[in-house]
């Protein structure tokens, strides 16, 4: 089965826990978001997946094979991230030429282009580059780059609304054309809410949810109303959150709404992403 | 096709940092005579004969900060980091010691006047065993500093700068008059030692720098 697999996944730092026994599977051909907070083992997961770290124990597969120090497995990833990994002193000229001789399947005219729509200089030098273009930067690579396990961490870091638009619009149009998998991690859920097929949350380094965007909205609901009507309706079932406000509250609700219950004081309304994620992790953003 | 990339890239990127030392030391040397020449001023030039060898390991440590992660960043396994690195420096040695070995046929006061090995050993030894003396030399401090960088990188800088401290400070206590006759030996300065002491050292240097910097980047990580 085509897919990048992360088997039983633990990476320690000194006596810090960054990925406890994760097993992850990104399946080919999909959209997936990795969703987790600030320090959650985002990050740390796809260092591994594309072989900037090693696991402590367990390994990240790709199509089968361990991707770690192999070349025909590193071949099919292409990772961005805020990581410092590109020399500050380089063109961005002169990265998208090195680009082109390091990878087979990269689109020299294709970076232009994609710099040009996103008024990147290809003329400056990398460290001049203030942080949201130089995510824009590594963006316009992934996106000139034909490989089949595109990660993109935080890509959105630091730009603005109009250039996180174009980007998601360049990426779906990327996807609609490769039909590739991209695994885009995150804690801005909303944004990706819309685009991404298949969540998977991880906290304090381990893996909470997996599951397709659809099955996950459907995993739970919200009920508001008054607050003594919110607490009756809630009381023994599995309830993640209740927000107060005043004599008003709203609760967050896992399983299905149960109609007998409902009275005509309440309503009811899907859960969204952000909000399930916000009460699963259960620290609040 | 990445291997072959990585070397075009850390060696271009080496090399012309060599190349700008070697003008800059060239200007330098030229001023110098020409002060002398023109009678400005009376000055003395040291010998510069012995920079090549601390610029090689500047330039492992340099070519670790950013070109292993870049390299990595590219999609190269650590095998191929290292195998870029050691070849590019590779270059760069080569470039030194041609540069050396051309300045002592065609320089007249280079001979007696700047280069390291024909100063120590005699002009009789000819650009030749300069070339490899050089070659040799920048090879074995390139490979102590890419072991430190690789070391560095595998364990923190932290560590390896304790580590590194602490060793020269026991080989210190060890004796400094052994490890003077040591030397003198290894570099067959003394009375009855052979020429291909110096070369011999400088091959086992650079040999066990490799080794360790090759054990240590098994396992390194870009964070």
């Amino acid at each position: 089965m085509r897919e990048l697999r992360a088997e039983h996944l633990t990476k320690r730092f000194g006596k810090t826990t960054a990925l406890d026994d994760v097993t992850l599977s990104f399946e080919h051909g999909k959209i997936h978001a990795l969703l987790g907070r600030n320090g959650a083992g985002k990050t740390t997961l796809l260092g591994i997946a594309s072989n900037r770290l090693i696991p402590t124990s367990g390994q990240v597969l790709v199509d089968g094979e361990p991707v770690t120090d192999n070349p025909r497995a590193l071949a099919k990833v292409f990772c961005t991230g805020d990581v410092r990994m590109i020399p500050l002193s380089m063109y961005v000229d002169d990265l998208i030429g090195h680009m082109g001789r390091f990878h087979e399947g990269f689109d020299a005219k294709r970076a232009l282009r994609l710099a040009k729509a996103f008024e990147l200089d290809v003329k400056a030098k990398t460290g001049a580059l203030s942080t949201g273009y130089r995510s824009i930067c590594q963006l316009v690579l992934a996106l000139a780059l034909d490989v089949d396990y595109l990660l993109l961490d935080e890509p959105v870091l630091g730009l603005d609304a109009a250039h996180r638009e174009l980007f998601y619009r360049l990426l779906m149009e990327d996807y609609l054309e490769r039909g590739r998998t991209v695994v885009v991690a995150t804690h801005l859920i909303e944004e990706v809410a819309a685009i991404v097929e298949r969540v998977a949350i991880i906290d304090e380094g381990r893996l909470l949810m997996a599951a397709s965007a659809d099955e996950l909205r459907a995993s739970g609901y919200s009920v508001s109303g008054r607050a003594e009507d919110v607490r009756a309706y809630c009381e023994g079932l599995e309830v993640l959150g209740i927000d107060e406000l005043g004599s008003l509250a709203m609760a967050y609700v896992q399983g299905e709404p149960v109609r007998e219950r409902l009275t005509d004081r309440l309503d009811v309304a899907p859960m969204s992403l952000q909000k399930l994620f916000v009460e699963l992790t259960g620290k609040g953003e | 096709m990445k291997l072959k990339a990585a070397i075009r890239y850390q060696a271009v990127e080496l090399v012309q940092g060599a190349a700008a030392f070697c003008l800059i030391v060239g200007a330098i040397i030229v001023v110098f005579n020409l002060l002398s020449f023109s009678r400005v001023a009376q000055m003395t030039l040291p010998s510069l004969g012995f920079l090549p060898y601390v610029l090689m390991p500047l330039l492992a440590l340099a070519t670790f900060s950013d070109g292993v992660r870049f390299l990595m960043r590219m999609g190269l396994t650590r095998s191929q980091t290292i195998v870029s690195s050691v070849v590019s420096l590779g270059a760069v040695c080569l470039f030194l010691a041609a540069v050396e070995a051309v300045c002592a046929a065609f320089v007249p006061f280079w001979p007696l006047g700047q280069s390291l090995f024909l100063m120590t050993y005699g002009p009789q030894n000819g650009p030749l065993l300069d070339f490899l003396f050089t070659f040799l030399g920048c090879a074995a401090t390139a490979a102590l500093g890419l072991a430190f960088a690789a070391l560095q990188m595998r364990f923190g800088t932290r560590r390896v700068v304790i580590v590194t401290v602490a060793l020269l400070f026991a080989v210190g206590q060890l004796g400094p008059w052994a490890i003077a006759d040591g030397w003198t030996w290894l570099f067959a300065l003394a009375p009855g030692t052979s020429l291909a002491n110096p070369f011999m050292l400088f091959a086992a240097v650079a040999a066990l720098g490799l080794l360790a910097a090759w054990a240590a980047s098994r396992r390194y990580e870009v964070r």
